[in-house]
C-alpha cells in the first residue's frame, strides 16, 4: 500500500512538473510584455496558438521534420512579433489599460478568425517523432518519454533566459532600460529597440510553447483565448516581471492541479483559483513582483 | 429589458396571427438556420451549413411546388442570447416560416423560445439533452438524445464477458451528467460493477491525473464521454500518454473518435469502441450517395459525419412539410404531416417519432480501424435498431 501511494505520488508529481514547465515557457513572454513594458497584451496566447500551427503547417505541408519545425515556429513568430510590435503595439505603450485591452483583445480575435478561415475548425496536434512517444517505467510507473522532454527542454529555455537577463551585458541594460526608462535612454541605451527585441522573444516563447504543448493544449483556433486565463493566472500569481516568480508560479499551478483534481476530486479543478484569490489577497502584486 | 422582450413577444405574435406561415410570400419559403461558424464551436457550423445546402440543391430548392430559401445565420457558438436574437431576426426581418439549426441544448432551448412564441417549426440539429423536445410542441430534433447512444453502449458493454467492474469517466456538464447516468443505471442493472466515477471539468487542460485515477481504480473497462473538439483529443491522447490505451481496458465512449478528430490521434485510437447514430462509412446507396455529393461540392477534403446527417436529415424533414402541406399549414399543421414519417436517411432507416417528435433511428456501435490506405474509420460491427430516446422512456411525461 505505501509503494502504492509512493507511486501514485511521484506519477502526479511528475506529471504536474511538465504540465507546469509548459505554462512557465507559454507565460514567461506574458510577463516580460505585462510586467516591464507594461503593456496589457491578451493577445498573448494568440502568439502561442500561431506558433504552434507554424510548426504543425511545417511539419504536414511542407515535410519538415519535429527537430526543425519547432525552432522555425520560434523564429518566425518573433519575427510576426516584430513586426505587429512596430505596427501595433508601439501605438499603445502610453496609453491606457483599457485602450491597450481593446487592441489587444481586436488582434486575438483577428487571429482566431485567421487561423480558422487557414485550418479550419478542427483540432490539430503536432507528431511527435516515434523516439519521443512512449512510456519507460520508473519506480514501476510508465513516465511519458514526451513529458520527459517537455522538462528537459524547458529547463534549458529557462536557464538560458535566467543567463541572458543576470549574466549578459544585454540583459543588464534591458533590466535599466525597464528600471528608467529615461535615464537609460541618456546613457545611450536604445530602449525602442531593446523593447521590441524582448517583444519579439516573448512572442517567439509562447510560440515555444504553443508548438511543444500542443500535445497537452491541442491547436484550435479558440486556443488564443481558451487557455489566455490560465497564462494571466500564472503571471500574476507569480509577480508581473519576474521570470523566476513565473517559473514557481506555473511549477505550483501545475502541481497543485494535477494533485488537487487527484485526490479531491469534486474541488480539485477549482484549488487553482482559490490559490490566486489568496495569493492575491495576501500579496497583489504576486509572489515576487515588485510593489507598483 | 422585459418591456422591451414583452413588446417583441407581443409583436411576433402578432405577426404569427395575422400572417400565418406560408401566406407571407407565396412561392418563396424561407428556412432560416442558425449555426455556430465562429467561436469555440465552430466545428459544426461548417458540417451543418455544407450537408444543408447540399440537402437543397440535390432537390433544386424545390419542395414541391415551392422554392425554398435556406437563409443562415451565425451565432457565435455558446451564446444563447445570441441565438435568440438571430432566431427572433429570422422570423420577424427575412420572415422564416421554418428554424433550424443549433449545436447545443442553452442555444437549442434560446431559439426554440422564438419559435413557441411565433409558432414556427423548428429543427433542432443536435442538442443531447433528452427532455427538451418537451419544451416546446413546435420543437423537432434531428439530432438524438445523450441517453439513446449511452443506453445502447453500456447494454452492449454489459453483455461482453470483459466488462464486469467498470469507471466512468465523463465531461462535468450536462450532456456528460446525461451519459453518467445512463451508464450507470444500465450497467448497475446488468451487474457490472462500477468501480468509480469521475467528472472532468470542460475547462481541463492536463488529464494526467484523471488517467492515474482511471489507473487506480483497477476497472477491466472504460466508459467515457468527451464533447468532440480539444476536450475528446485532450483525453484520448492522455489515454494514450498514460499507457491506459495500451493497458488492456477496454474503452468505450460516444463523440470520442468523431471523423474530424480521428486523424489526431493515429494509432492510439485503434480499437476504442463508440456508440453513434452514423458511421461515415455505411455501405448503403443513400449513405454513398450522400458522401460523394458532398465530396463533389465542397471538393476532396469535405467529410460526412454526425453533425452533416443531422442538418441532412432536419432539411429532409423541412421539405417534407412544405410539400405536405402545400407551403399553407400553420405551425402545427406542418408538425402534424411529418409525424411518424419514415425515410430511409444516409444514417439507415428512421422515422419522426410521432408523440416525442424525435428520430427513432439505428444506433451503430463502431469500432476505430485503419484502413489500407492509412486512414481511420469508425467501423460498425454492431446494430442497434430502432432506438427511442429510452429517457422519456423510463421518464414519461
Amino acid at each position: 500500500m505505501g509503494f502504492k501511494l509512493f507511486q501514485t505520488i511521484f506519477a502526479l508529481l511528475f506529471n504536474g512538473i511538465a504540465y507546469g514547465m509548459i505554462l512557465f515557457i507559454i507565460s514567461a513572454g506574458l510577463s516580460v510584455t505585462m510586467g516591464t513594458m507594461r503593456v496589457v497584451n491578451l493577445a498573448h496566447c494568440g502568439f502561442a496558438m500561431v506558433g504552434g500551427y507554424i510548426a504543425y503547417a511545417l511539419m504536414d505541408r511542407l515535410g519538415l521534420s519535429f527537430s526543425l519545425a519547432i525552432p522555425a515556429a520560434f523564429v518566425l513568430t518573433c519575427l510576426l512579433g516584430a513586426v505587429l510590435e512596430y505596427l501595433l503595439y508601439r501605438g499603445i505603450y502610453r496609453q491606457t489599460e483599457l485602450k491597450q485591452v481593446i487592441m489587444t483583445l481586436g488582434l486575438a480575435l483577428v487571429m482566431i478568425a485567421s487561423v480558422n478561415l487557414l485550418f479550419g475548425a478542427s483540432v490539430y496536434n503536432l507528431n511527435v517523432p516515434s523516439t519521443l512517444s512512449g512510456n519507460v517505467e520508473v519506480f514501476g510507473v510508465g513516465l511519458s518519454v514526451y513529458r520527459i522532454f517537455l522538462i528537459l527542454v524547458s529547463s534549458i529555455v529557462g536557464l538560458l533566459i535566467w543567463y541572458f537577463v543576470e549574466r549578459t551585458y544585454l540583459g543588464k541594460k534591458l533590466k535599466a532600460a525597464v528600471d528608467n526608462p529615461g535615464m537609460a535612454r541618456c546613457v545611450g541605451i536604445n530602449v525602442d529597440v531593446l523593447f521590441s527585441g524582448m517583444f519579439a522573444v516573448g512572442c517567439g516563447l509562447a510560440a515555444l510553447g504553443g508548438a511543444l504543448g500542443a500535445e497537452l493544449m491541442p491547436l484550435q483556433p479558440f486556443y488564443a483565448l481558451k487557455y489566455l486565463v490560465i497564462a494571466v493566472i500564472v503571471v500574476s500569481i507569480g509577480g508581473l516581471g519576474s521570470i523566476k516568480g513565473t517559473l514557481l508560479a506555473a511549477l505550483a499551478l501545475g502541481v497543485v492541479d494535477t494533485f488537487g483534481t487527484y485526490f479531491f476530486s469534486d474541488i480539485g479543478a477549482f484549488l487553482i483559483y482559490f490559490i490566486m484569490i489568496l495569493v492575491l489577497f495576501i500579496r497583489p502584486q504576486g509572489l515576487f513582483g515588485r510593489r507598483a | 429589458m422585459k418591456t422591451g422582450i414583452k413588446s417583441l413577444v407581443l409583436a411576433l405574435a402578432t405577426t404569427a396571427v395575422l400572417a400565418p406561415v406560408g401566406e407571407a410570400s407565396a412561392d418563396e419559403i424561407t428556412v432560416g438556420i442558425i449555426v455556430p461558424m465562429s467561436g469555440p464551436i465552430a466545428y459544426w457550423g461548417t458540417q451543418f451549413q455544407q450537408a444543408a445546402q447540399l440537402y437543397a440543391d440535390q432537390h433544386g430548392n424545390k419542395a414541391g411546388e415551392h422554392t425554398v430559401k435556406l437563409v443562415f445565420r451565425d451565432d457565435g457558438g455558446l451564446n444563447p442570447a445570441r441565438s435568440r436574437q438571430m432566431a427572433q431576426e429570422l422570423v420577424v426581418r427575412e420572415k422564416a416560416s421554418y428554424l433550424a439549426g443549433l449545436a447545443v441544448t442553452p442555444t437549442a432551448l434560446a431559439a426554440a423560445e422564438v419559435a413557441d412564441k411565433a409558432k414556427v417549426p423548428i429543427v433542432i440539429f443536435n442538442a443531447g439533452t433528452a427532455d427538451i423536445t418537451r419544451r416546446s410542441p413546435y420543437m423537432l430534433r434531428a439530432g438524438f438524445s445523450q441517453w439513446s447512444v449511452s443506453v445502447p453502449l453500456a447494454e452492449w458493454a454489459a453483455k461482453q464477458g470483459d466488462c464486469k467492474r467498470a469507471t466512468l469517466a465523463v465531461a462535468d456538464y450536462a450532456p456528460g451528467l446525461d451519459s453518467l447516468e445512463a451508464y450507470r443505471k444500465t450497467l448497475t442493472q446488468a451487474g457490472t460493477e462500477i468501480a468509480t466515477e469521475i467528472r472532468i471539468p470542460l475547462a481541463t487542460t492536463d488529464y494526467s491525473s484523471y488517467m492515474q485515477r482511471i489507473k487506480d481504480s483497477a476497472p477491466q473497462c472504460l466508459l467515457m464521454f468527451q464533447p468532440v473538439g480539444p476536450q475528446a483529443v485532450g483525453f484520448v491522447k492522455a489515454l494514450e500518454s498514460s499507457g491506459l490505451s495500451s493497458s488492456g481496458i477496454k474503452v468505450l465512449g460516444i463523440a470520442e473518435t468523431q471523423e474530424v478528430d480521428l486523424p489526431v490521434f493515429g494509432d492510439s485510437a485503434i480499437g476504442i469502441i463508440t456508440s453513434s447514430i452514423y458511421s461515415p462509412n455505411n455501405d448503403t446507396p443513400e449513405n454513398q450517395k450522400f458522401v460523394a455529393g458532398l465530396k463533389e461540392k465542397f471538393g476532396p477534403k469535405a467529410y460526412s459525419d454526425m453533425a452533416s446527417v443531422e442538418a441532412y436529415d432536419a432539411m429532409h424533414m423541412i421539405f417534407e412539410m412544405i410539400k405536405r402541406t402545400d407551403g399553407k399549414g400553420s405551425g402545427a399543421e406542418s408538425i402534424d404531416s411529418i409525424r411518424g414519417m419514415k425515410w430511409v436517411s444516409p444514417r439507415g432507416p428512421v422515422s419522426v417519432d410521432p408523440d416525442t417528435r424525435d428520430l427513432i433511428q439505428n444506433v451503430y456501435i463502431r469500432r476505430v480501424e485503419k484502413m489500407a490506405d492509412g486512414s481511420y474509420v469508425n467501423q460498425t460491427f454492431f446494430t442497434v435498431p430502432d432506438v427511442k430516446d429510452p429517457w422519456k422512456e423510463q421518464n414519461p411525461e
